[in-house]
Parts: structure tokens; C-alpha cells; sequence
């Protein structure tokens, strides 16, 4: 380290002491009760699902259901591999969401995207799902953009359970195929499928499953773009199989969850930096757990993970790069204390990581420290937290700090209530799933990406993010919130591109390099109603408005515009008598444009509207449950992306299984009630 | 060259004229069925899935647009429907033969002459859900009426292993049917108006004759259905 290095990382040490101090003062403010630890609790927020709707939907992969969620933006190539970004306010190329299972974090990144479809949950599995906004460190001091919380019941006597869908997008030529040869089927999906089984006693629970899925491709600019890369007759088909075991223990004192997979994934890559389709075989291993044990007078917290990614290629026609393979470790234990007036805790953790290819390796160990500090009452409740992370100099570079610090004031009452989140965050967050990463380490991309090196002094980014969440209770069971979200940022490395497609829609071909220092301000508002009633229909509407200020900062303009579109969203679900359940949801989001795209591929792509539909049945007194739905019922294009499908009416059907009766009226009736993991 | 796909257009907007005048007429008299329905106010609901009623007919198509180059045979159709949620769940099988023609390949010759070939003929099952309303199940003349939707299989009589042998696409449209009881029967007459979602548009409008038996539901099928 230099010694400029030094003399501002006492800088910022000095600060952030005077901040915390200032921030202590505040929460002396409320009085202490010596309940459960601050960490546990979680505020009302308006992105929760139960599991009533999420049965409801009839999805049977996790990026189906996140594409449901009101506050979640999505986009993708393929239509099937969803890339998630929160609420929008991360603009195009954020790092994704952290998904957590049951507090287990499921780290799963690569290549700037979480692979949800390797992930150990299926919808089915869910008894809630919600979505908390706002920058957030993971255990190993990874970086994510807002968290999906996912909560699971445990078992209680064996139970086997599953589920698989198949989708079939109408305006397949079928007997006028005989007559203009020209015509292509298009695409469909499935089987898609899980499977578990598993025994319980309701502090333990012990359990196997495995998912599979398939889509076939076939849409005019994938399968276009495919033929283009593929040295084989190959239709660009993705398949998947993600098996994996998982133990539970929930005990008075002590609870405990291990989960650990593999995942094997043989399709194509995708990235608009490179432009074409990577035909790829991705391998992953992982584990991950969480230990929690109350030692009076102190609570113990152990995290752990795992995972290894390794690449491989098949035929192509242009140069694909030689294996590329990602392995990862951290772990992290925390200590927690009830002081009375204050509750701390304060852990410490370490994450290895290495990226390598053919000779290259990118090594990292990276220790960390975190310590938060909290204050909790009936109703009110505060935390003051700081994760430091030090990142090791490599080729060169210098070592540095980063960190990620959050206020959170919230307050929860009878008829209403509001959370305040306060973070800054400055300094890189490396991980080997991002393609930052990749291109310090100088791999070969071969024909498929022009990867402009990244030689030159990290930069180091500043963020600060306010949000702001109000909710009040009316009569009838309608809650209507207001949402506010501001995000400035500063020193951003973004990559510099510009796509030009003269021919028409194709492989894109950007030409790009790498930019640094950039800056501007986000912002989201958003206004919405909700109707939360058991034994009735349930609604929720919600608007939301975006805003992007670059200050004439052109490269920023044009990363963090694009999905920052004006939405409105009206959603309605209802389980009746007889096992019967429908949800529809429609949507409208405002028109926008893809501004890297040169003329005549940048055009202004007209507003979307979507809407969905699904209808459920339960059968043979609640152990099946079959669903129907209508997906994109407006039957025509959606501008999603200029490399992305064509997105057209497409039917689902779905059947569920379970020796649980688990989609009896009365089992469901019982797990109505809403709940925020 | 890109392929060139005719412009989308929406579901009412791509409907022929003389389709749409069918589907219209269907969803009036779906709605009669309903307002006909004079029991409905003092009788109770009859008890989901506590009869059957099986219904064999044949008919054919007068109208279609789509499937210009085959030439459609008689239809055999199977109906199942029970009482479900105030009016009747209904379940459908049917199928028929095409014949294929001889058809413009589209190919000129040097000589200015538009090539032809033999179109495969085409064997298709229709396999249909969906529900409906009625105006009684015990009156003499009854006026049934509803939406289906499925999938139609398409199989050419191609050898086994040729591209494009199978296919299959979802259908959808409005049913309406008029019956009339003698003694355990009922002899009825139903028109139909189905899409199936290909692009082109393949739609037909057609006619089924039949019988229906209606009987009590046995045990079991109760039991799977709740």
C-alpha cells in the first residue's frame, strides 16, 4: 500500500467513527426490550408474496415467479433466461439480487448475472417470497442489488411433492409449413420440472431434490444468431439438471441449515458485450450454510460457502474460449450481544476466490469485518451497520478498502408505519463472476468477446442510496403505500459501448472499451394500493416513476437509461372453494429506447402492455393441482431488447404434486395469512 | 434474405368477416342460454360433478380460412360435461381426416408456369376444456353455450422421420348448442367457431349432429374432480 493509500483509508476510518458515533446518539433515542436480535426482524414492505399467491401463478421455475414480482424488472435474450434488476434503479447492468433461502445466502453469480435456474427452491417449495430494495453486502462481502427473500416451511412426516410445465407459444405455421417451406416453428419450453422428497419432524428436516428444464428456441433473431456460431446441427436448445440435498435443524438454541447441489447447464451463453450466442456447458458445484446458536449471553452466527464453475464449449464456427473456471470460498462468523440498551453484533469473515484459464489465475483472499449495532421496541426499530472488506492489490495495484455502511430507522404500528434506509457504499467488491474481473485478469475471450483489458488503477466507485417507504392501513383491508428511492453515484467503471446493426437485427457486434469515472443520480418514486384479505380477492396496483440525471454525462446516460421505464402494474389473485385459485396481472410500461443501439437498430420502441392469466385446479382431493395460463395475452412484439425474442401468446400448463394434500382448500386456507420473511 | 412475417394483428381485427358474424352469433345465444336460465333464481345449483353427460356426434365444416389445399372430411366428436361452478365443465375429443390437394409450390418455371405438388393429407385430433352455461339440464329444450380451449395434433401422412411430420397448435373458440330430449336422450346440434393459433391463422366454423346420455357421475370421477 502507498502512503497516499494509508493516509486515506485513516481518512475514512475517521469519518465513518464520528458518523457511527453521531448515529449511536440517535438510537439512545428508543427504549430497549431485549427482544429477538434487530437482524431477525424485517419491516413491512409493499414486494412480498405469500404463498397462496405464489401457488396461484402456476410457475415452476424460480425466474417465472421473480418475473411476477410487482417491483422486479427483467430482461432477457432468450425469454426463459431471465436477468433480474430490482426495481429498476440500478439501471442496466447492475449485480443482481442476493437471493437468500431461509437466511442462507445463495451466492450463484456469473457473468454478471445470478443463475437463479441452478438454485436450490422452486416456487412450490415457497410459503413467502419478498423483495427488500436497496445495496446489500452478502456474507464473503459480495455485492447485490437489493435481496429476494425466500421462506420455506419445514417438514413434518415424509413428504414428496413436485411439479413440471410445459409452454407452447402459439403462431407455429403447422399445416402452412407444407406450403412455404420459409416458415419456422417457434419457441417453446419444457419439460420444466422439479422433484422433492424429504422427512421432517418439524425441528428436523432432511431433503433431496433435483430440477431439470428444457426450452427450444427457435425465434427468427436467436436461432438466427445461433446458426451463425453453431458448427453442428444444433436448434438452440437449453437444458438444465440441478440436483441437491438439504439438512435443517431448528431447535431452541440452536438452528442450522446445509444445502449443497450440482448444476449442469448445456445451451448457449449470452452477453451484449460479445453479441453472440456462447454454445457453452456450464458445471457447478456448490455448498452453503448457516449455523445460529444462542450461548447465553451471546448468539453465535457461522455462514459458509462454496462453489466451483467451470466452462466448457461446444462445436462452433468462431474461436470460443479455452475453459474458464471459477472457485470460490468464504465464510464468516458473528458474534451478538444484548447490552441492555443496545444490541451488537460484530463478526469477522473471509472469502477466497480464483479465476483462471489455461495458465491465467486471478487469486484473491479477502478479509472482511462487520459490526452493526441495533435498538428494537414493540415498534420501532434502528440499526447502524458497517461491512469493511479489503481488497488485496493484484498485478500491480495497490491493496484497498471498501465498504458498504446502512442506517435504518423504521417504524411499525397498528395502523401504519415507515422505513428509512440511509447507505453509502464506496469501493470495489470484486467477485469472479464479473466480467470486471475477467477482463483484469486478461482472459481469452477467443472470437466470441472483444475484451478490452482492464489495466489501469481500479477506479473507486461511491454510491449513496436514501430510500424512504410509507405505508397506512384503510378500512376493508386496502393499505396504500408510497415509495421514495434515491441513488447518487460516483467514479463508476461502465463499460463504453455502441452496437451498430446496419443489416437489421443480428448479431450485435458492439465495439466497446472500458470507462472510467462516471457519475449521475437516480431516482424512483413509487405510489400503490393493496387489498391483503384471506378470504377474499386479493389486489394490488401499484405506479412507478423513474428518473435520470446524468449531468450530461453521456456513457452514464446511456448504461443506466433503458429500464428505468415509467410502470404501472395491477395484479388480482383469489383462492375459492373446490381448490379453484386464478391470478391476473396486467401491466403497462411506459415507451423507451435501448440507447446503445446505433440507428436504425436504437429506434423508439413503442409501450408495453402485458398481460397474464392463470387457472387452478386441484384434483383427487387436493394432492394434484393442474393450472392453465395465458401468458402475454396481447399477442404481439415486446421491444424487450433488439437481440431478444419475440415475445408472443403462449399457454402454460402446469401440474403439481403433492403426498401432503398440500392443495386441499382447507390446507390452503391455512397459509393465507401474509407474511414478510 | 430475412423472412418477412406478415404484420400482427389483433385477435377481433384478423377474424374474417364471415367468422366473426359466427362467433357473435354464438356468444348471443351463450348469452340467451343465460337469461333463459328462469330456474336459476328459485332452483339450486345443481352439485358440481354430480352427473355426466356424454354427448357422440358428427359433423363437418362449412367455412374455413387457412387450410387452403385440403379438403376437410367428417368429423367425429366426443363431448363429456358436468355441472361446475353454475354452469357445466366440458371436456371435448375429435377427429378428422384432410385430404391434401395438389397446391401452388410457389415455384415458377423458365416457361412462366407455377409448379405443383401433392400436400400430404393430415390426420388431426382436437383435445378441448372449458365451460360453459346452460339453461336447464331437465328441460325439453335446452341452449347450452361457452368458450373451449386445447390443442390440435396434426399428424401428415409423411414417412416417419421427415421434418414437419407432427405438429401441434392450440386452439380456442365459442361452442352453442341447441337439444331437444327424447325419452333418455337428447338429440342435439352444435356450431363452433375455433382458431387455432397458427400464423397464418388457420379458423373453421362448423356444424355437429349427435345424442347425449346423461347419467349420475360414478364415485370416483367425483372424487378425482373435488
Amino acid at each position: 500500500m502507498t502512503g497516499h493509500g494509508k493516509h486515506t483509508d485513516r481518512v475514512r476510518l475517521r469519518t465513518a467513527l464520528l458518523t457511527y458515533a453521531f448515529f449511536l446518539g440517535v438510537m439512545t433515542a428508543f427504549p430497549a426490550t431485549g427482544q429477538e436480535s434487530p437482524a431477525e426482524q424485517a419491516s413491512w414492505t409493499p414486494w412480498a408474496m405469500n404463498a397462496s399467491e405464489i401457488q396461484s401463478t402456476g410457475a415452476v421455475r424460480l425466474s417465472e415467479l421473480f418475473r411476477m414480482m410487482p417491483a422486479v424488472e427483467t430482461w432477457s435474450p432468450d425469454r426463459y433466461t431471465q436477468r433480474f434488476l430490482g426495481t429498476g434503479i440500478g439501471g442496466m447492468h447492475p449485480a443482481g439480487p442476493a437471493v437468500y433461502l431461509d437466511g442462507v445466502a445463495l451466492p450463484a453469480l456469473f457473468l454478471d448475472r445470478v443463475l437463479t435456474e441452478s438454485l436450490p427452491v422452486s416456487p412450490g417449495d415457497l410459503e413467502a417470497v419478498a423483495w427488500l430494495p436497496g445495496v446489500h453486502v452478502m456474507p464473503g462481502g459480495r455485492l447485490s442489488e437489493g435481496r429476494m427473500m425466500l421462506r420455506t416451511p419445514m417438514l413434518r412426516g415424509w413428504e414428496a411433492s413436485g411439479a413440471m410445465a410445459v409452454i407452447n407459444e402459439t403462431g407455429d405455421p403447422g399445416p402452412a409449413k407444407h406450403t412455404d417451406a420459409r416458415l419456422e416453428n417457434v419457441d417453446r419450453s419444457g419439460p420444466a420440472s422439479w422433484l422433492r422428497a424429504g422427512w421432517g419432524n418439524g425441528r428436523w428436516m432432511v431433503q433431496a431434490g433435483l430440477q431439470t428444464d428444457l426450452h427450444h428456441l427457435t425465434d427468427d433473431r436467436i436461432s438466427g444468431r445461433v446458426r451463425r456460431t453453431y458448427a453442428e446441427i444444433a436448434q438452440p436448445v437449453v437444458t438444465q439438471f440441478s440436483p441437491f440435498v438439504r439438512i435443517r435443524y431448528e431447535g431452541h438454541r440452536w438452528q442450522g441449515h446445509l444445502l449443497s447441489g450440482h448444476s449442469r447447464r448445456k445451451g448457449f451463453t449470452f452477453h451484449e458485450s460479445a453479441g453472440w450466442e456462447w454454445p457453452s456447458r456450464l458445471r457447478r458445484s456448490w455448498a452453503a450454510g448457516r449455523l445460529a446458536g444462542r450461548l447465553d449471553p451471546v448468539r453465535v452466527v457461522l455462514d459458509i460457502d462454496a462453489s466451483r464453475l467451470e466452462t466448457g464449449v461446444r462445436p462452433a464456427f468462431i474461436d470460443l474460449p479455452p475453459t474458464i473456471s471459477t472457485q470460490e470460498a468464504s465464510g464468516k462468523v458473528s458474534v451478538e450481544a444484548d447490552a441492555g440498551w443496545l444490541e451488537v453484533r460484530a463478526g469477522v469473515g473471509v472469502r477466497t476466490s480464483e479465476l483462471s484459464q489455461a495458465g491465467l489465475e486471478l487469486t484473491r483472499t479477502m478479509p472482511s469485518a462487520h459490526l452493526r449495532l441495533g435498538r428494537a421496541s414493540p415498534r420501532w426499530r434502528t440499526h447502524l451497520s458497517v461491512e469493511i472488506l479489503h481488497v488485496p492489490g493484484v498485478r500491480g495495484r495497490d491493496a484497498s478498502l471498501s465498504s458498504h455502511s446502512e442506517w435504518v430507522l423504521a417504524h411499525d404500528g397498528p395502523d401504519g408505519g415507515f422505513h428509512l434506509d440511509l447507505g453509502y457504499l464506496q469501493g470495489p467488491f470484486p467477485e469472479p463472476g464479473l466480467l470486471t474481473e475477467w477482463a483484469q485478469a486478461g482472459l481469452d475471450m477467443a472470437g466470441w468477446m472483444s475484451l478490452p483489458a482492464l489495466d489501469e488503477q481500479l477506479s473507486s466507485p461511491r454510491s449513496l442510496d436514501l430510500g424512504v417507504t410509507g405505508y397506512r392501513a384503510f378500512t376493508g383491508n386496502w393499505t396504500g403505500w408510497v415509495e421514495g428511492r434515491l441513488r447518487w453515484m460516483d467514479g463508476q467503471l461502465f463499460p463504453d459501448r455502441t452496437i451498430n446493426q446496419p443489416f437489421g437485427i443480428g448479431p450485435m457486434l458492439p465495439v466497446w472499451e472500458w470507462s472510467s469515472p462516471h457519475s449521475g443520480w437516480l431516482f424512483s418514486r413509487s405510489l400503490g394500493v393493496q387489498r391483503l384479505d384471506p378470504e377474499a380477492i386479493v389486489w394490488r396496483a401499484f405506479l412507478q416513476f423513474h428518473h435520470v440525471s446524468s449531468e450530461g454525462d453521456d456513457v452514464f446516460f446511456r448504461h443506466q437509461t433503458g429500464f428505468p421505464r415509467h410502470r404501472l402494474w395491477i395484479s388480482a389473485s383469489e383462492e375459492r372453494d373446490g381448490g379453484v385459485s386464478w391470478t391476473v396481472r396486467a401491466g403497462y410500461l411506459s415507451e423507451w429506447t435501448w440507447p446503445e443501439y446505433l440507428e436504425p437498430a436504437r429506434r423508439s420502441v413503442p409501450a408495453d402492455i402485458v398481460l397474464d392469466a392463470t387457472v387452478g385446479k386441484s384434483l383427487f382431493s387436493g394432492y394434484i393441482k393442474t393450472f392453465v395460463s395465458l401468458l402475454n395475452l396481447p399477442d404481439r412484439a415486446l421491444g424487450v431488447h433488439p437481440a431478444g425474442v419475440e415475445e408472443q401468446l403462449a399457454i402454460r400448463l402446469t401440474l403439481s404434486f403433492s403426498s401432503e394434500r398440500r392443495f386441499s382448500s382447507s390446507h390452503s386456507a391455512g397459509r393465507t395469512e401474509h407474511q414478510t420473511p | 434474405m430475412p423472412i418477412t412475417r406478415p404484420p400482427r394483428s389483433s385477435l377481433a381485427r384478423s377474424l374474417s368477416r364471415p367468422v366473426r358474424k359466427v362467433v357473435l352469433t354464438i356468444l348471443t345465444l351463450i348469452l340467451m342460454a343465460s337469461a333463459t336460465d328462469s330456474r336459476a333464481q328459485t332452483a339450486p345449483r345443481e352439485e358440481a360433478f354430480s352427473t355426466l353427460r356424454l354427448g357422440l356426434g358428427s359433423g363437418a365444416v362449412f367455412r374455413q380460412r387457412g387450410m387452403q389445399g385440403w379438403t376437410p372430411g367428417v368429423e367425429t366428436r366426443l363431448t363429456v360435461d358436468t355441472p361446475y361452478a353454475g354452469g357445466r365443465l366440458r371436456f371435448d375429443g375429435a377427429y378428422r381426416a384432410w385430404t391434401g390437394d395438389d397446391a401452388a409450390t410457389g415455384i415458377t418455371g423458365r416457361d412462366g408456369t407455377v409448379s405443383t405438388a401433392d400436400l400430404p393429407d393430415v390426420r388431426t385430433v382436437d383435445v378441448l376444456a372449458g365451460w360453459g352455461l346452460s339453461n336447464a339440464t331437465n328441460a325439453p329444450i335446452s341452449l347450452d353455450g361457452g368458450l373451449l380451449l386445447g390443442n390440435r395434433f396434426m399428424l401428415f401422412d409423411l414417412p416417419t422421420g421427415t421434418p414437419a411430420r407432427f405438429e401441434s397448435e392450440m386452439l380456442v373458440g365459442p361452442w352453442v348448442r341447441v337439444g331437444r330430449a327424447i325419452g333418455p336422450m337428447r338429440v342435439f346440434a352444435e356450431a363452433r367457431a375455433l382458431r387455432v393459433l397458427t400464423r397464418p391463422r388457420w379458423e373453421t366454423v362448423g356444424l355437429t349432429g349427435g345424442i347425449a346420455l346423461e347419467a349420475d357421475s360414478p364415485r370416483w370421477i367425483r372424487w378425482v374432480l373435488r
